[in-house]
């Protein structure tokens, strides 16, 4: 199964962090030939805002003193097909 | 072929998106896996002047040597290779991870200092003036 990675970079823009990540794979799970990871957060302590990792997008709102996770799963243009609300003391990025 | 290298760069973003653009275009294109692929492994750049200069200080730097060449098992192992106090090194690297620079790997008790993302060198490339020339920057291809 061949990969090769067309895009890891990590912009930091003072205390704001942005990775992208492209993989151009054959593996018959990814059937775009694509993969793709998308990072927007802060070092300030407020963490990861959005992540998108494949067609699922993860983003975090804080409300109470709590962080909320919510993943929905996208499928091309489409907005949304179902979204599921966790708790979530940490999300980080796995690169 | 990919380098595993850590790429750092300042005030290059543009030129990143520009060379990764090409090179999806080149892949859609049907170029081989080798032609499209990044360069190096993996690319941080930083956009202010207090960052760079952070990750430059003599400190940190004596350190992100001692980690790529010498390969410390542990903080405290890498504290007495550069011959400086536990503390203060237990900082530096700290402000090293927060930066995206290292990151721990967790051995038994100890944790080891090892380059962002398991490259096994690092490459600075800070470029005056800055252009959005993409073939003219040092250390992004397409």
């Amino acid at each position: 199964m061949g990969h090769s990675v067309i895009e890891d970079v990590e912009d930091r823009i003072e205390n704001r962090v942005i990775r992208r990540k492209i993989i151009k794979t054959d593996d018959s799970q990814y059937p775009s030939g694509y993969r793709y990871a998308f990072h927007y957060g802060y070092t300030d302590g407020r963490g990861t805002i959005l992540r998108y990792l494949e067609n699922l997008r993860f983003s975090t709102t804080h409300r109470n003193g709590h962080r909320f996770e919510t993943t929905t799963r996208t499928r091309l243009s489409v907005d949304t097909s179902a979204t599921q609300q966790t708790a979530s003391p940490k999300s980080s990025f796995q690169g | 072929m990919t380098e595993n290298t850590l790429t750092i760069t300042f005030q290059q973003a543009e030129q990143h998106r520009q060379a990764a653009r090409e090179r999806l275009r080149r892949a859609e294109a049907g170029d081989t896996d080798d032609e499209v692929a990044q360069d190096t492994r993996f690319i941080i750049n930083f956009e202010a002047f207090d960052d760079i200069a952070r990750l430059m200080r003599t400190s940190n730097l004596e350190l992100i040597e001692a980690i790529v060449s010498e390969e410390p098992a542990s903080i405290r192992q890498l504290a007495e290779t550069v011959d400086r106090d536990y503390r203060e090194v237990h900082r530096n690297l700290g402000e090293l991870e927060s930066l995206g620079v290292i990151e721990f790997k967790q051995e038994g008790s100890r944790k080891k200092p090892i380059l962002r993302g398991g490259t096994e060198n690092i490459d600075f490339s800070i470029r005056f003036p800055r252009s959005t020339d993409r073939s003219g920057v040092s250390g992004v291809s397409a």
